[in-house]
């Protein structure tokens, strides 16, 4: 149903003023409390309180997806939503109309409206009318209107980008292929009319118009200089991709990428990194999801590098621009690949990192192409974290800064009070249907309220407090961590509002319980820059390749272009809104350098990068962010131009020196890789060199050293190479403590095995920088002797010649897997992985030695994963009762979904009951590794959840493989497995696991019973190594 | 793969077409090389010989992968050769029979970067 309900206007709507119409203190609310005190001529939003077409839009794809399961075909979904949007695009308008009329009434003077992205109406009036515009009917919100050029000159001056221009560079004669949602041509910063009309007559302003697959002759234009839509209007939501020949964007994420590459507004106020680049727009993502498709891709990189479809590139774009990936990117992915291709045939491609935080690993694809532009977030020059400042009493008195703010409810101009805790603050049907409200501990009315977190959303919390008086409010944590923001759910009143941790929150209600006055400061004056620093939620490395990804930063949230709009701009963040400026710098190089190749702007951007980038000021002052959130540093394209030398590594495609991941279980260990130099002057030129460490402590420590030559000559346009080692001591590396599972999510916890710095080479005042990277393990080297059978069993000697204690698991050995042929493994571009099982084992932790009854499940593959999530699923399936029918299945999968944790558990379904799996333990599985061990619970000694195995019970079990990334597939199997807990053939006497000292050997002894075929499938031992440099598991064969 | 029925993990796979649950869409790939193999200073003639064998073989593919069920649905010839197909499961085997096929690959679709 499409019909009246989804698209009927709220009732009230009528445009008339009524000073009656709203409760007293309404409008109050209304009015955005920065505009508290203005005085004189004001330009505002008056945002209405209908949702606008695009969020109407997303209304209707919803109800669609309900009725596709009701057999509506897409097709009737399709003309249904485009009816339905049209009436209601007409409802709008006339609803706009009448506010307009009411805010004629009160003087104010329209300056425009928009109903795409949002439905308001800016209006310039004095500001003793506010009031009154709030209670027209109909007004949801009156905003400020921002002047964004002043925000916009922030970004492109600070990475160089205006000094740049000033010099005559401005990206003329570059073209930028931006793969993304499209680009609206008509925009007024993308050479457009910059007219709500114009936008109408391009697209028609509903997803399926017509208008949106035409040209009309409106395309192309002198900035979008040609284009294509390769994924259409209806896919994935409502129908097929399909192809038209007009990009025109309805989604907005690829006009303001296309704003921050190339925008210039036909008055000179906004110009953004490259205003004289050319852009083509080449439509690859949805318009009704955040989907971009793989068929769209493949074709829009063909059409990059040859837009008249001629079959000669020599009109091939000169950069693809994609902010748009995957995160854990992999190297079969096959769009990386024919990047790859492409930057092989000259074109320099830049794609964002991704917003996947700081989560080892979890850098995307295809910025994971070795010779693609990877790109971080840095925070814009303006940005500051807020703290809470107490100011007494003394005992707890200080500046706080581990806080978040809320976007729905901003400090603002702050506040400063006495703190009263009301509780949990949830306010009546807020935790379920009909749920009475939290009572409310201590008035807040005129103070700031404490309120725990928890029990419903945070924003209804707030609304709370602030009804029952409060001018400010802290949420306070109630479980250890850092401050986190928080998303919108309801609510309408707000205050200014920071998020505390858990032991400040605590702190100050012991100071409240001891009945002192906490007054404490929510203010932007005691902000924090952040200028120079990471975005929280920035894509870390390394990559799955191992390689120093992200490569370069670059502040996101620009101000820029608004969809639909004509001249709307607003900030857009993440990498998405990072990697466009590192586009139009190299834009505006391949102006000044024409003939330059993709390596050689690469290293341009990268040697010239600003090391100096911080984690956090806020929460670690001083604290430098590593290489593998930051790469090479932040861009500073004015000193990109002026090299007159680059320095990279011609194996890896970038300037830098990506040593790897390696386990050090000797003192020995070097890895060594070349550095090349160019020299574009004309004249010879000698570069000191320079090696350094980020950190301090990890120089001090001796583990890595850094060699290198003290100083490298170069003749006049000449190249040369030198060589960079490093010597890595194993015995003074830090004991590696990653793991997979509880840390996999953990990018801090990898700060402290990663080694870092840069190799500077200096020439005068010029110098080139590359930054290193190296991941050691500190590792054991135990290698188990031959099998030394007695009459009851035997004995193994394990003898660890490395430079770690040797820790090793015992397993019953219950079945292998021959190594698949190398040529039915996937290369890269193939879109599919393998995971290709070696080993299984299992083993029975007894309830009289751990307390309940525990299976453990080991599996060992040939090949390692970087991380444990991804490509490969395990699923153990589990016959309890061995009747030939599996009653359990036991898998591993990443906590919370795709890139939410980045934590491996281990689940456990029930297939008789069916119903949610649920989660058991953390997957005992490491970083770089290709082990995985599963805990499971056996039976009811170890909880309700459980796999339903008895002590002397036989249970059959079977073990499969999948690429959990591409395919889905099932690439691997070990079938019908047979033990019986508590009568294993063959185990150890004592603990089924133990350590071997450095430089020593342990004994194990090794039991053995007879077991008949029909109760095991047995045949040996299976050994699993931790931290073990060359073999990982090793098959001790006893039968 | 257990997981993929209560956690979004796979990212996209050879997914199931909307109204067509009977294919999957596949892109196959094929053995003459792609326009990106010509040197630089290839002539317009060597181009269009080339265009016209990858437009050839498309074609004698295409015709094969239809008797097998296929719809076609893009086509690439500058830095793939390459087919993109609906087509049933059970045919992929097939299909990477046919002479001149060199690879029947899954079709990843990705995320843009939002903030």
């Amino acid at each position: 149903m499409m019909g009246a309900a989804a698209t009927a206007m709220p009732s009230g709507a009528s445009g008339k003023l009524t000073a009656q119409a709203a409760p007293a203190g309404t409008t109050v609310e209304r009015i955005d409390r920065r505009l508290q005190g203005a005085k004189g001529p004001v330009d505002v939003w008056v945002t209405i309180d209908a949702p606008s077409m695009a969020a109407q839009q997303a209304k209707l794809a919803s109800a669609a997806g309900i009725e596709k399961s009701n057999k509506l075909s897409s097709g009737e979904s399709k003309t249904a939503m485009a009816q339905s949007l049209e009436k209601y695009r007409g409802e709008v308008g006339a609803q706009q109309s009448k506010v307009a009329v009411s805010l004629a009434s009160v003087g104010a003077e329209e300056l425009g409206r928009v109903q795409v992205a949002h439905n308001a109406i800016a209006v310039r009036v004095d500001a003793s009318q506010l009031e009154q515009i709030a209670l027209i009917p109909g007004v949801a919100k009156v905003r400020p209107v921002i002047n964004y050029e002043m925000t916009l000159s922030e970004t492109v001056p600070y990475v160089g980008g205006a000094a740049v221009q000033a010099s005559g560079k401005d990206g003329t004669g570059v073209t930028v292929a931006v793969l993304d949602s499209g680009i609206d041509y008509t925009h007024r910063n993308l050479g457009g009319a910059g007219t709500l009309a114009a936008y109408a007559a391009a697209h028609g302003g509903a997803a399926g118009d017509p208008l949106s697959t035409t040209l009309d002759g409106l395309f192309p234009t002198a900035k979008v200089i040609g284009g294509y839509d390769f994924v259409g209007e209806a896919w994935p939501t409502f129908g097929d991709r399909s192809e038209d020949p007009d990009p025109i964007d309805f989604q907005g994420h690829g006009t303001h990428v296309a704003d921050i590459i190339a925008g210039k507004s036909a008055d000179g106020t906004h110009v953004g990194m490259a205003p004289g680049a050319k852009l083509l727009a080449i439509r690859v993502c949805s318009a009704v999801a955040t989907s971009c498709n793989g068929v769209a891709l493949l074709k829009a990189v063909d059409f990059a590098l040859d837009p008249n479809q001629d079959g000669n590139f020599n009109d091939a774009a000169d950069i693809i621009h994609l902010s748009l990936g995957s995160d854990y990117g992999q190297i079969q992915d096959d769009l990386t690949e024919a990047l790859e291709d492409a930057v092989d045939l000259g074109i320099v491609v830049v794609a964002s990192a991704g917003n996947g935080s700081n989560k080892p690993y979890v850098v995307g694809s295809p910025s994971i192409g070795p010779g693609v532009i990877s790109v971080a977030q840095t925070q814009v020059p303006s940005a500051i974290a807020i703290p809470l400042v107490i100011n007494s009493p003394a005992s707890i008195a200080g500046t706080y800064g581990n806080t978040s703010t809320v976007e729905w409810s901003p400090v603002g101009a702050g506040a400063t009070g006495n703190v009263a805790f009301i509780g949990r603050g949830c306010p009546a049907g807020s935790v379920a249907a009909g749920s009475p409200a939290d009572p409310i501990l201590n008035s807040p009315a005129g103070k700031i309220a404490l309120i725990d977190r928890g029990g419903c959303s945070v924003s209804l919390k707030v609304d709370y407090a602030v009804d029952n008086g409060a001018i400010g409010v802290l949420i306070g944590l109630v479980a250890p961590g850092d401050a986190v923001s928080f998303s919108y759910g309801g609510g309408d009143s707000f205050a200014p509002t920071l998020v505390i941790q858990q032991s400040l929150s605590s702190a100050i209600k012991a100071r409240l319980n001891a009945a002192d006055t906490v007054n404490v400061s929510i203010s932007p004056t005691s902000g924090i820059p952040l200028v120079g620093s990471m975005a929280s939620t920035s894509s870390r490395g390394p990559s799955s390749l191992q390689t120093i990804k992200p490569e370069i930063g670059a502040p996101g949230a620009s101000v820029s272009a608004v969809v639909g709009t004509g001249d709307g701009e607003e900030a857009f963040g993440g990498t998405s809104g990072a990697a466009p400026m590192v586009s139009g710098a190299a834009a505006l190089l391949l102006q000044a350098f024409p003939s330059r190749t993709p390596i050689q702007i690469k290293s341009m951007l990268m040697n010239s990068a600003n090391t100096q980038v911080f984690t956090n000021p806020a929460l670690l002052p001083g604290g430098l962010a590593p290489i593998t959130r930051i790469g090479a540093g932040e861009l500073r394209v004015d000193k990109a131009i002026g090299l007159n030398a680059i320095a990279w590594n011609p194996d890896d495609e970038s300037a830098a020196l990506s040593f790897g991941q390696v386990d050090a279980a000797f003192d020995g260990v070097v890895l060594v890789k070349k550095v090349r130099v160019q020299n574009f002057s004309n004249s010879s030129r000698t570069y000191s060199i320079a090696r350094s460490f980020r950190y301090a402590d990890d120089a001090a420590s001796g583990a890595v050293s850094v060699i290198a030559p003290g100083s490298v000559h170069v003749g006049p346009k000449g190249k040369t190479d030198f060589l960079v080692s490093l010597l890595i001591k194993g015995s003074k590396l830090p004991t590696w403590t990653l793991n997979g599972g509880t840390l996999g999510g953990n990018g801090a916890a990898l700060n402290g095995p990663e080694y870092d710095g840069y190799i500077t080479l200096t020439s005068g005042s010029e110098k080139l920088s590359l930054p290193w990277h190296v991941l050691p393990r500190k590792a054991s080297a135990t290698v188990a002797s031959p099998f030394v059978k007695t009459k009851n069993g035997g004995s193994l000697k394990l003898l660890n010649l490395g430079v770690e204690t040797g820790d090793y698991d015992v397993f019953s050995l219950t079945g292998q897997s021959p190594r698949i042929p190398r040529d039915e493994l996937p290369g890269a571009g193939d879109n599919f992985a393998i995971v290709d099982l070696q080993s299984v084992g299992v083993r029975h932790l007894p309830a009289a030695v751990f307390g309940a009854d525990y299976l453990e499940f080991a599996i060992s593959t040939f090949g390692q994963r970087v991380h444990p999530n991804y490509p490969a699923e395990f699923d153990v399936y589990i016959d309890s009762n061995n009747d030939g029918t599996p009653d359990y299945v036991v898998f591993n999968t990443e906590n919370g979904g795709f890139s939410a944790s980045g934590q491996n558990v281990v689940f456990i379904a029930n297939l008789t009951t069916g119903g949610a799996a649920t989660a058991v333990f953390f997957t005992d599985a490491d970083l770089d590794s290709g082990n995985v061990i599963f805990t499971v619970p056996m039976n009811a000694s170890a909880g309700g959840i459980n796999v339903g195995v008895a002590p002397g019970t036989t249970f059959g079990f079977s073990v499969f493989a999948f690429d959990n990334y591409f395919t889905g597939a099932q690439t691997d199997a070990v079938e019908n497995m047979l033990f019986t807990p508590g009568n294993a053939r063959f185990g150890v006497a004592g603990d089924p696991f133990g350590t071997v000292t450095p430089r020593s050997f342990a004994t194990v002894p090794v039991t053995s019973a007879t077991v008949p075929d029909a109760k095991s499938t047995e045949t040996g031992l299976l050994l699993m190594y931790r931290r073990n440099a060359v073999l990982e598991s090793e098959v001790i064969r006893v039968k | 793969m257990y997981a993929g029925l209560i956690a979004s993990v796979v990212l996209a796979a050879a997914q199931v077409s909307p109204g067509s649950p009977q294919t999957v869409e596949v892109l196959v790939v094929l053995s003459e090389p792609a326009l990106a193999s010509l040197p630089r200073d290839a002539t317009a003639d060597q181009r269009a010989k080339l265009q016209q064998r990858i437009q050839r073989q498309q074609d004698d593919i295409m015709t094969r992968l239809a008797a097998l069920g296929a719809v076609e649905s893009a086509r690439v010839q500058g830095l793939r050769n390459a087919i993109a197909v609906k087509l049933p499961p059970a045919a992929i085997d097939s299909a990477k029979k046919i002479k001149g096929v060199i690879g029947v690959h899954t079709i990843s679709h990705r995320n843009r970067v939002d903030d």
